[in-house]
């Protein structure tokens, strides 16, 4: 169940790497159209304004779930074990309710906008936004779900790195998986397994 | 009334954030909370939240961020630091220190295609590092010019920190990305210097070697690499200085032009996966703080607490004095959060005071990402330190041999950021000139 959550936090984080590439390919198509058939692509750009937003929402499931959020343990490393678990207890919720209210916030702007086909761009080519609209509700939701899943990963103690999770100890990780020398197996390959 | 609810915000933030909250939901939820002490009006508080989320980044101009951080990942992964460090290497034979000389010059060019300092960090940690103690190397000599230089990677173009500052503050990205150049190359000349001076004065910290050590030629892989990588800085700046894209472009063809070189230097499936996943890790977070950010932006707006802030500031009265406090609030903050949340805290508030000063706002976002990143130096948080600890080959090295090793580059930092703001023309010439 709980894996099957990290599995789709994964999926959709993959889809929105790729769709980040597709735009690049498609600001390409858009310059080298205009600069050599004088063809501009068109809608390039009310597609990448809405993309940039459904790309950040469909990555923060997992950033959440694997402590990429930026945050800093000045104090909670001096805490004992506890303390720092009721700490991150209380953070984790504040993180809960912060997706919530962004759920309540936006579900209004969503039914509208699904209801009257609100759209963006003019003339023969028009991007709607409700999908995006759907998108940020969705992964606002599983952002929600995220934070008490971090939770109840903390008391049943299943968090990877007790003290540094999810922080500075996460960034050195990152730093050793970029260059592709951790040793470890990269989350990559799970998420290919996956998707 | 409205400004005490601002300042009682503002401090259960920094307490949040100490506390080890995450920093994007500290700073939307407190910004959350004073608007609606401010209206009386939960509504209008979760309506704005809501624009926020939905509106805040939906521009073209955000797409740079992750693309260009995409790019970074995909020249990271494709091993073309380590070319770039051997070609270096080659060309300065005779410098006395050339190694620690070769990690400036090879991270100068390499943070011409990434914009975060960590990757740098972590890449020549790997492959600088354990040359410079292979030649008998002093240990925190060594260290603390990987630490050092890649702080470059921050000012020299692209940069994230040059990108959110522009987004803040409404100015043009490639303006700042040209602004960043010249003052990136005088920084690194002056890294350069105090390595050759370091090793002139004190020959047992990096002794030359043995004669015909550096004669190993090149393979062609090696001169791929480091050409590729060349081409790919060509393609990027140069694009963006001869008007020929804008930075979004820029950042487009950069990446897929990373891409196309990543995979000449033999990455297949698995390092492209590696590179497209370990760049969505890196901007999730970086763009859920934009949005948060412009909650907190919007906080101060409404509040007037910003002019009331400038208020404090301009009461010194003395211009270096307002100068000396802000240097010391960003530098207090680098001991604490990243240098993203620092600019997003701070940059609403300085900008406006440093404006009214009548100082270069050019050469003051310059200045600022100097003093920044002169911050991620200093323990206890130093972020690009981190990495370098989480990267070097050595078991034996301390944060304390890496903190000692890189305070002269954090000195070095801050003498070209007062050199930037008393001297704007550094940062003004390139970009006025490509006009």
């Amino acid at each position: 169940m709980l894996r099957g959550y990290v599995g789709l936090a994964r999926i959709i984080h993959v889809i929105s790497a790729f769709w980040i590439l597709m735009i690049a390919v498609m600001i390409i198509v858009d310059v080298l159209g205009r600069a050599f058939f004088s063809s501009p692509l068109q809608g390039a750009s009310e597609i990448i304004r809405n993309s940039v937003v459904a790309v950040t929402f469909l990555q923060l499931p997992l950033a959440i779930l694997s402590g990429s959020m930026l945050r800093t343990e000045l104090v909670s490393e001096f805490l004992p074990a506890t303390g720092r678990r009721v700490l991150r207890t209380l953070a984790f919720l504040l993180g809960f309710l912060l997706f919530a209210l962004i759920v309540y916030a936006d579900w209004g702007p969503a039914m509208v906008a699904y209801r009257i086909g609100e759209y963006e761009g003019e003339g023969a080519l028009r991007i709607p936004v409700w999908p995006v609209h759907i998108i940020l509700l969705f992964t606002s939701v599983m952002g929600a779900i995220s934070y008490l899943v971090m939770i109840w990963l903390d008391w049943t103690n299943q968090l990877e790195d007790e003290i540094a999770y999810p922080g500075i100890l996460a960034f050195d990780r990152e730093a050793a998986a970029v260059m592709g020398l951790d040793g470890k197996d990269s989350p990559v390959q799970d998420s290919e397994e996956r998707s | 009334m409205a400004v005490d609810t601002v300042i009682y915000m503002v401090g259960l933030l920094v307490l949040l954030v100490l506390l080890g909250f995450h920093i994007a939901v500290a700073l939307a939820m407190t910004s959350v909370l004073g608007i609606y002490l401010m209206m009386g009006n939960f509504d209008i508080a979760v309506h704005l939240l809501g624009s926020a989320a939905y509106e805040a980044v939906r521009s073209q101009t955000y797409i740079v961020i992750p693309l260009f951080i995409l790019m970074g990942d995909f020249v990271s992964k494709s091993g073309t630091a380590s070319d770039l460090y051997q070609a270096c290497n080659r060309v300065l034979w005779r410098v006395s220190g050339r190694l620690a000389v070769a990690t400036v010059a090879g991270n100068t060019i390499f943070s011409a295609v990434t914009g975060v300092s960590v990757a740098a960090a972590a890449a020549f940690s790997r492959i600088a590092y354990p040359e410079m103690r292979r030649l008998g190397y002093d240990r925190e000599y060594a260290v603390g010019v990987v630490a050092g230089s890649a702080c470059l990677g921050m000012l020299i173009p692209p940069s994230l920190l040059l990108i959110v500052w522009a987004i803040l503050t409404e100015a043009s990205v490639g303006r700042l990305f040209l602004a960043g150049v010249v003052p990136g190359l005088f920084l690194a000349i002056l890294f350069s210097a105090y390595c050759i001076i370091r090793a002139w004065l004190k020959p047992e910290i990096a002794p030359n070697p043995p004669t015909g050590d550096a004669a190993q030629p090149l393979t062609s892989s090696q001169i791929l690499g480091a050409v590729g990588v060349l081409a790919l800085v060509l393609l990027v700046i140069g694009g963006l200085w001869g008007g020929l894209f804008t930075p979004t472009e820029a950042a487009a063809f950069g990446t897929i032009g990373a891409m196309i070189l990543g995979i000449a230097k033999g990455m297949r499936h698995r390092e492209i996966m590696q590179a497209i996943y370990s760049a969505a890790r890196t901007t999730g977070p970086i763009m859920i703080l934009l949005i948060a950010a412009t909650m907190y932006s919007r906080l101060l707006a409404m509040s007037g607490a910003v002019n009331f802030i400038q208020g404090i500031f301009l009461d010194l009265g003395n211009v270096f004095l307002i100068i000396g406090l802000i240097t010391v609030i960003w530098i207090v903050l680098g001991l604490l959060i990243d240098s993203v949340s620092i600019i997003l805290l701070t940059v609403p508030i300085f900008v406006p005071i440093s404006m009214s000063i009548g100082l270069d706002q050019t050469a003051f976002a310059i200045f600022g990402v100097l003093v920044i990143e002169a911050g991620l130096l200093t323990p206890p948080f130093g972020l690009v330190v981190y990495a370098v600890k989480g990267s070097v080959p050595d078991r034996e090295i301390k944060l304390s041999h890496i903190f000692r090793g890189a305070f002269p580059f954090c000195l070095i930092l801050l003498l070209c950021a007062f050199l930037v703001l008393g001297f704007p023309q550094l940062s003004n010439w390139l970009p006025d000139f490509s006009r």
